[in-house]
């Protein structure tokens, strides 16, 4: 189970490189996608860890602050490339 | 069960982690979204139904699948404003596409008013590195 955690951490780490390096904006509101399902994974296996199952409602809100989150960024990004 | 909720969360952490391999090594924003958006899902939905399968109970499982339901629902429409936002923003790193439609479609936009009887309609299935058609004709 502590492998998966550092599976998980080896993921991070790429996906921040790309956050940094990225050429684009829409590339680093990409990364958000990753970020975003590696929260949710740890909030699962920390449940399952724990047998805690209280905890699965975050899981819940933050997939929907996923979507919400993408559409505004992607509507910023819009707005701001015409001026 | 227990080696099936194993076996089911190797796979959502190894999906997770081929997203951020591919995220990091792919040439392109458009195959990088590609990438990140259908494996890092799959991913979470192989964690979804490990959860499902290690509680067994109603509560859980509503739970859990609507997590499944919500990103199945919106990280395609997601990805597909930010590909579009890409695409309409066309400068710094030039796109690595075979075929460029959007561009072709502009430059159809262009000469809509105009007469097209003698005008040259640009291929669309050209196989070069990249599209680069010039300005649209005008002044026909």
């Amino acid at each position: 189970m502590n492998f998966l955690f550092f599976l998980l951490i080896i993921s991070v780490c790429l996906s921040a490189l790309r956050f940094f390096k990225g050429p684009e904006w829409p590339d680093r509101i990409m990364v958000f996608d990753i970020f975003t399902n590696v929260l949710i994974a740890s909030v699962i296996l920390f449940s399952i860890r724990t047998n805690n199952k209280e905890a699965l409602g975050f899981a819940l809100i933050s997939a929907m602050l996923a979507f919400v989150s993408t559409v505004a960024l992607v509507f910023v990004l819009e707005r701001t490339k015409k001026e | 069960m227990t080696w099936l909720v194993d076996i089911l969360l190797g796979l959502g952490c190894f999906f997770i982690l081929l997203a951020s391999i591919g995220c990091v090594k792919f040439p392109d924003t458009l195959t990088r979204m590609a990438a990140v958006s259908k494996s890092s899902s799959l991913g979470t939905i192989f964690l979804c139904a490990a959860g499902m399968l290690h509680f067994a109970e109603g509560d859980v499982i509503f739970q859990l699948g609507f997590t499944a339901i919500f990103l199945f629902l919106g990280i395609p429409i997601g990805s597909h404003l930010l590909g579009r936002a890409r695409i309409h923003a066309n400068k710094g790193q030039p796109l690595k596409a075979l075929r460029n439609d959007y561009e072709s479609d502009q430059v159809l936009k262009d000469c809509s008013g105009q007469n097209t009887q003698s005008l040259k309609v640009p291929q669309r299935r050209s196989r070069g590195p990249q599209i680069n058609m010039g300005p649209p004709p005008t002044g026909f």
